[in-house]
């Protein structure tokens, strides 16, 4: 800061003398010079916020309490307010103690007999701009969390992805699957479990929810349903055992699972279908509307005894039939005009998806299904689509 | 979602509105299940007459709260029920577990 000048201000004009009662009022710092810059008032407030004695001030020229950089500055808003009439700014003002407080200028020029004055008002924003350094250091961690986080979900869907079925053929069996979690890893699952070249277990779960917490249920018991399918359990006894694992090992995640699974012997053409409050499975066949096969026990995990948890159907089967298991982020899609496909809309589209060739069918149906949708996806979706020739 | 609550004498009233989802849901779970846990209500009751959707979340929500209030001996009752929210129950299995009525003057019934 250069030296301060000892000359005194001339006599101030008689319009200032009037108010400067009421400038030492305020809350904020006033200081007013005349055009050649001279400092002819300055209230206690701005005297408070620079540490610089009145005295030191009255009648100095403002460019001496200023480096020639932050002079630089100044000059430069005061040639705005010459040319506008007054301008509004951010400023660094120097104190005394070498500091520098951070403040709102606010400076409009006054024009009368007397001459041309300025009157600079500084409002303290030091508050605000610690706040303001704070919630910029805050948001930094956070950007830095974010990318941590990122990072995790995907390794995360990466893991998700093993639990998505390749699609496979054996025998005069093929197995065609889709998988899109809403999120990067989601709640739905699928288990393709070959007993030998003609026979095949396909089961299909459905986790309440989507994001992290149902892929990790749907992680949990994916071991579990694995087992029970390589084992050959029956799929009464595999429901029963699954809603005693989700109630006991489970517990309090609040979460319920719908499941749909079927067992498919191709060489004597005969399939077995349970399913528990999951979406009905469809069987294609020609152009006929495709047969609706519907669960007749309750979801898993809601409660200790599940309802209805009878024999599987036992369904024959014909050449060319082609088995569509899916879960409701397949129907519970919404049009322009908010009606959702529901059941029978994917009933139809995999009425018209059966003409195609059993290799084009998986995508005949997904198309007709974004064909539907208005907007991007709001669940997880899967489709399981095992043709028997 | 638009959920408020009022009283009719005893009985507490969720006035559900708009479409409830995963996003939503979880307002719905933690205002029910506190009138249950929290404040003991003896018979808890939630409107959907006005709404049109609900998705495997919102189930799980109502299921959470009605395994709470049998807990706690708090009857759950659930109202006006559109076709495809009865779908919905009806396709998990959920329908007869549930206490439904058409009207507010049954559900709210002693």
């Amino acid at each position: 800061m250069k030296e301060q000048s000892s000359s005194r201000a001339s006599e101030n004009p008689e319009w200032l003398t009037h108010i400067e009662a009421v400038l030492e009022m305020l809350n904020e710092g006033i200081v007013i010079t005349n055009e050649d810059q001279r400092i002819l008032f300055v209230n206690s407030r701005f005297v408070e916020m620079t540490g610089i004695p009145q005295q030191d001030m009255l009648g100095a020229d403002a460019s001496e309490f200023y480096s020639e950089q932050e002079w630089e500055f100044l000059a430069q808003q005061i040639a705005v307010v010459r040319h506008q009439g007054r301008h509004r700014y951010e400023f660094l003002l120097p104190q005394k103690d070498g500091g520098r407080l951070p403040v709102i200028i606010s400076s409009r020029i006054l024009q009368n007999s007397g001459g041309e004055f300025r009157i600079i008002t500084a409002s303290d924003i030091s508050e605000q701009a610690r706040i303001a350094k704070e919630l910029r250091s805050a948001n930094a961690k956070l950007q830095e969390r974010q990318l941590e986080i990122e990072e995790d979900l995907r390794l995360a869907a990466q893991v998700q992805t093993s639990l998505a079925p390749k699609s496979t053929a054996r025998g005069n069996v093929t197995v065609d699957s889709f998988y899109h979690p809403v999120h990067s890893i989601g709640g739905d699952f699928a288990v393709v479990n070959w007993h030998d070249h003609d026979q095949v277990s396909v089961l299909m779960c459905d986790v309440s929810g989507h994001g992290i917490g149902s892929a990790l249920v749907a992680n949990r018991i994916y071991s579990e349903t694995t087992a029970h399918l390589r084992a050959g359990v029956c799929f009464s006894d595999m429901f029963g055992r699954l809603n005693r694992f989700l109630m006991e090992d489970i517990a309090g995640s609040g979460m319920f699972v719908t499941v749909a699974a079927a067992r498919i012997n191709a060489r004597q053409r005969r399939m077995h279908f349970a399913g528990a409050g999951h979406p009905p499975a469809m069987i294609a066949r020609g152009s006929h509307s495709p047969v609706l096969l519907e669960s007749h026990s309750m979801v898993l995990g809601a409660f200790p005894d599940t309802e209805g948890t009878s024999d599987s159907l036992e369904v024959a089967l014909e050449p060319d039939d082609r088995v569509v298991l899916y879960t409701d982020g397949i129907t519970d899609v919404f049009n322009s005009s908010g009606e959702m496909l529901g059941i029978e809309g994917v009933r139809e589209i995999v009425r018209e998806a059966a003409s195609l060739p059993a290799e084009e069918m998986k995508q005949g149906i997904l198309d007709g299904v974004v064909a539907w949708r208005n907007g991007p996806p709001t669940d997880d979706a899967s489709l399981v689509l095992v043709h028997v020739r | 979602m638009q959920i408020s609550a009022r009283r009719r004498e005893k009985v507490t009233i969720f006035d559900l509105s708009g479409d409830i989802d995963f996003a939503n849901s979880r307002q719905l779970r933690q205002s029910v299940l506190r009138e249950i846990q929290e404040n003991r209500t003896p018979q808890v009751v939630v409107n959907l007459s006005a709404v049109r959707y609900i998705d495997s979340s919102v189930v799980a929500s109502l299921v959470e709260a009605l395994k709470a209030s049998r807990n706690l001996g708090v009857r759950f009752i659930l109202f006006g029920l559109s076709t495809r929210a009865q779908d919905v129950l009806q396709l998990s299995r959920l329908i007869k577990v549930f206490e439904i009525y058409e009207t507010e003057d049954q559900a709210a019934a002693p």
